[in-house]
């Protein structure tokens, strides 16, 4: 498989990230609780748990928030886009059977202490609402690269 | 009592736990459980060749994974003192300010997090709001730093959790 990545120089502010959606299921929310080791409180494992807590379903522990949402903005960037800081409030929880969908938009481009950046900023949806929205720091290689040009990021 | 105890978790700002070490060090195994429960393609995570070739030589580990080493762990029970936080909480709780919800997450991310790296971490109570009413109830605005470090004392991750301790 060939992997590509976005060249700083060819990103626009103001450009919108193609939408991308992840599929929640029951296995999927507790498989990322057990790659989290987010055990306590049982809510993200135990549906039994959950519903004691006043919840409807098991729900998505917020380190695998961290980790879609980085996976969504890698998955724009490419394996080359570093993420440098990323932020973000939290608000509907995510349940079995919903529908993640990850949009955003380049909101600049600048040039900090050598490092190509653009600031995106994104929002992570289920019908409910914003699961998260935030902004990301991400660092881009500059420009294609020559044949044997090292990669600097 | 509202005036005491916000005196109180003010008087708590800055104070930080010792470092304690992750459960585990960072291994190609839980990064992939971490890729198949995510369904994370990156290369530079399962791709041997790839990451080779790649900007750090090697394979990495996702970044907001690092949180995931340093979860409380269900047995042998952990001997981790309680932290500024856990003590901040448990003295909103015992004031009636019961219920937590989390409100905004933020990471820095310093260095790449590779297989064999032993991270500890600290956690330091940052910030506390003076007491706000939202649609939730009454309660504080309570702000967490996590400083992770790895084996060289290099900083690898800073991460801001802040979570709402209310009055339902």
């Amino acid at each position: 498989m060939e992997w590509t990545s976005k060249f700083w120089n060819e990103v626009e502010e103001g450009e919108n990230l193609p939408p991308q959606t992840h599929r929640m299921t029951r296995v999927g929310i507790i498989a990322m609780a057990f790659a989290a080791r987010d055990f306590l409180p049982p809510v993200h494992i135990d549906p039994e748990s959950a519903r004691a807590s006043g919840l409807p379903d098991v729900n998505l522990n917020i380190i695998s928030t961290g980790g879609l949402i980085e996976k969504c903005l890698t998955g724009w960037a490419g394996p080359l886009g570093r993420i440098k800081r990323m932020k973000y409030t939290i608000g509907a929880g995510v349940f079995p059977g919903d529908t993640l969908t990850f949009s955003g938009h380049v909101k600049r481009k600048l040039i900090e202490n050598g490092e190509h950046l653009v600031e995106i900023e994104y929002t992570l949806s289920v019908a409910a609402g914003p699961h998260a929205s935030g902004t990301a720091l991400i660092a881009l290689p500059a420009h294609a690269l020559k044949e044997g040009e090292q990669c600097s990021i | 009592m509202t005036a005491d105890l916000y005196a109180a978790l003010k008087a708590m700002e800055g104070e930080e736990s010792p470092p304690y070490t992750a459960n585990d060090p960072v291994c190609r195994a839980m990064i992939r459980h971490w890729c198949e429960a995510h369904e994370d393609p990156n290369p530079l995570y399962m791709n041997e060749a790839y990451a080779k070739s790649g900007p750090y030589g090697g394979i990495i580990a996702p970044p907001t994974m690092i949180q995931a080493y340093c979860t409380p762990r269900l047995w042998p029970p952990s001997d981790i003192s309680p932290t500024p936080i856990f003590r901040a909480v448990e003295k909103c709780a015992s004031a009636g300010y019961t219920a937590t919800v989390g409100i905004s997450y933020e990471y820095e991310f310093l260095e790449p997090l590779y297989p064999g790296d032993t991270i500890t971490f600290q956690l330091k109570l940052e910030r506390v709001s003076a007491e706000k009413k939202t649609r939730l109830g009454t309660g504080y605005f309570i702000t967490s730093l996590y400083t992770y470090r790895n084996q060289h004392g290099k900083i690898v991750c800073r991460q801001w959790m802040t979570v709402y301790q209310y009055r339902p």
